[in-house]
């Protein structure tokens, strides 16, 4: 019981988060800017400013628009982008594939890589390779991903030309509307550098906190017990130790993902990638307040949700939380 | 978190006359700070690297062989050299230069200044704020307790980076476009610090909660002290540890929250250019081999916040293991 309090507790936390981003983000487009003022040239006079205006619906009075905001962001209407003149919802969902896969390979990248480097550094922290790895993933935290970005295409792409240094490739519809690089051989090659450029970052992350959860892990009385009663080292280090130290890596695995979905916003600028990013990116430099409005409450959507799953599985596996003792619980 | 170790001591006894106290610099190599850091090899040279960057790029007027922004001193002629190492580089421009004969050295240098001070003010504005909602939210409790919380805890559960995007990209559609430029390094410093405030808040507000109650606070409070300075100067001091690790680290992060901004093009304007900047504008000479435009600003971002993290690390091994 104490995990469907504790379900339904979490659950009324993301439900609030996401009023009040709803709020700020009618706020955000109720407010700022006069999107007729960007759009509209010099050559445009009053009267086509008079036109477009109505056909954006910006005449109507706040409450109008307020009730409005609210009816049509639940059939899933976000307003009109003021930069393209099309739905963002259509712009959001056409853009979402690029990210979730380039997001994907990423995490697939940095929690695999990053939790096996994690793992050795643990099990022989005096080798000079761990020491090596160790410095690495420090210089892999500092190099900001941008910079990680230009380095691998100034290698891959401009000294050994094996790489793209841009785009998605060649992709293919699946289904409606997802389009897929990932079938193509000129998309899986374009997903690499970008891939291993976003994974990089959180990879020093993931084989940090990997590494001192498993040399805790290691210390302790029943991994001795184990050794003691004359298991194998494999046996300990990966049947009993690793069971408990990837625990955490849940918790790990959530904030990495977000972080993933924050930092693609950079990535997806060095390598001209078409995903949610660089249409967010150049909707700040447009002031293009409804894409903005609408990826806040997307991306806080994405965010409450990656949040309330990493709570629930915590909750599901970690039996302290169960019970009802918070002694488990990380946050 | 309340038994944290004594702060470091001055290791030389003080002595008793006046006219024999050793000076602030002797002082300071005598402390257990100094020694320390004299004993960890690697923390001493990240110490000394971001010295050197803070050195340079503050007195870049001084330091810079050339002075990039001023027409006056730029020729075509000098464009697109490579780094003086190279063949047909030279001297004159140890670095290189950009497409308009601007000295690579100089640029670094003039842009670095932008990027420590955006951090140094983000943080310093985050912590500010974060310690003022700390103390109040900590003192106060209640319904100003739960909403400052909330919010924290809301703006926590998204990227630092991301926050400072969205903030600057509202300021950038709420303010007019000409003002754009004159008040970028406001923007800047005002997104971080945003994106930055709930760490030191959620801090100070534990060490608040935790001290509200001990006697020598109580005693402070019967005895008259106004709130105000009871709070600065009573409470406040026992969190400035954890404060100042965050800091630490979060200077590196709002180096590199900076340049992120900066190199996706909402940070400074073209014409006051940042490390991220620099690196942005080098990318598009990237595909002809000019690699020095962009590479050199690069592995100079990487150098001052790789040495920032790595003290930073060992600061907070130092000072604070309730923050490891």
């Amino acid at each position: 019981m104490a995990l469907l309090s504790l379900l339904v507790n979490r659950a009324l936390h993301a439900i609030a988060t996401m009023v009040v981003m709803a709020l700020f983000a009618f706020a955000l487009m109720n407010t700022l800017g006069d999107p007729v003022q960007n759009m509209a040239g010099p050559e445009f006079s009053a009267a086509d400013r008079e036109a477009l205006r109505a056909e954006l619906g910006l005449d109507d009075p706040v409450i109008v628009r307020f009730a409005s905001f609210l009816a049509d962001a639940a059939r899933g209407d976000l307003g009109m982008s003021f930069q393209y003149r099309r739905p963002v919802v259509d712009l959001l969902m056409e853009r979402l594939p690029g990210t979730l896969e380039l997001v994907i390979i990423a995490a697939g990248i940095s929690i695999g890589i990053g939790a096996a480097i994690g793992i050795y550094a643990a099990v022989r922290p005096r080798s000079i390779a761990t020491r090596l790895m160790l410095l690495g993933s420090l210089i892999g935290v500092s190099l900001p991903t941008f910079a990680t970005g230009t380095l691998l295409i100034f290698a891959f792409a401009v000294v050994l030309p094996i790489f793209p240094a841009f785009g998605r490739g060649e992709t293919v519809t699946i289904g409606c509307c997802w389009e897929t690089g990932l079938l193509t051989a000129s998309g899986l090659k374009a997903l690499v550098l970008p891939g291993i450029t976003l994974g990089l970052f959180q990879l020093g992350m993931v084989l940090r906190l990997m590494r001192s959860e498993m040399r805790e892990v290691l210390r302790s009385d029943f991994v001795r017990y184990a050794r003691a009663r004359g298991l194998s080292e494999r046996s300990v280090v990966f049947v009993h130790a690793l069971r408990s130290a990837s625990l955490p890596l849940i918790t790990v695995a959530g904030i990495n993902l977000a972080g993933l979905i924050a930092y693609s916003l950079i990535t997806e600028t060095v390598f001209q990638w078409p995903g949610l990013g660089l249409l967010f990116i150049q909707a700040v430099q447009f002031a293009d307040v409804p894409v903005l409005a609408a990826y806040l409450v997307f991306v806080s959507f994405l965010f409450v949700t990656i949040n309330l799953v990493v709570d629930t599985l915590y909750g599901v596996v970690d039996p302290r939380i169960r019970a009802g003792t918070r002694a488990g619980a990380a946050g | 978190m309340t038994d944290t170790p004594p702060l470091p001591r001055a290791a030389a006894a003080p002595e008793p006359s006046v006219h024999a106290t050793p000076g602030r610099l002797a002082r300071l190599r005598q402390s257990d700070f100094v020694y320390e850091l004299e004993r960890s090899p690697g923390a001493l040279i990240a110490a000394l690297v971001t010295l050197a960057f803070f050195i340079l790029c503050f007195g870049a007027p001084l330091f810079a062989p050339h002075t990039p922004f001023d027409p006056a001193t730029v020729s075509l002629r000098d464009s697109l050299l490579p780094p003086a190492w190279i063949e047909g580089g030279r001297w004159e421009f140890p670095l290189g230069t950009d497409d308009q004969g601007r000295d690579i050295l100089s640029m670094l240098l003039y842009g670095g200044r932008i990027s420590l001070f955006v951090g140094f003010a983000a943080i310093g504005l985050g912590a500010a704020f974060g310690i003022a909602v700390g103390l109040a939210a900590g003192w106060l409790g209640g319904l100003f307790d739960s909403l400052a919380m909330r919010l924290a805890d809301i703006q926590l559960s998204m990227p630092d980076v991301m926050l400072a995007l969205f903030i600057s990209g509202i300021a950038r559609a709420a303010l007019p476009r000409e003002a754009h430029a004159d008040i970028a390094v406001w923007i800047l410093v005002f997104a971080i610090a945003a994106a930055n405030w709930p760490q030191y808040a959620r801090v100070v507000r534990a060490a608040t909660l935790a001290a509200r109650d001990l006697e020598y606070v109580q005693a402070a409070r019967v005895s008259g002290v106004p709130v105000l300075s009871l709070l600065v100067g009573h409470v406040l001091p026992g969190a400035l540890r954890p404060v100042l690790v965050i800091a630490t680290v979060g200077l590196a992060f709002a180096i590199l929250s900076e340049a992120a901004l900066s190199f996706v093009g909402v940070g400074m304007p073209p014409t006051q250019p940042t490390l991220g900047a620099l690196i942005r504008i080098g990318n598009s000479y990237l595909f002809s081999g000019e690699w020095w435009v962009s590479l050199s600003p690069a592995f100079g971002l990487l150098a001052l916040v790789l040495s920032v993290n790595v003290f930073g690390d060992w600061l907070r091994d130092r000072l604070g293991p309730s923050a490891r």
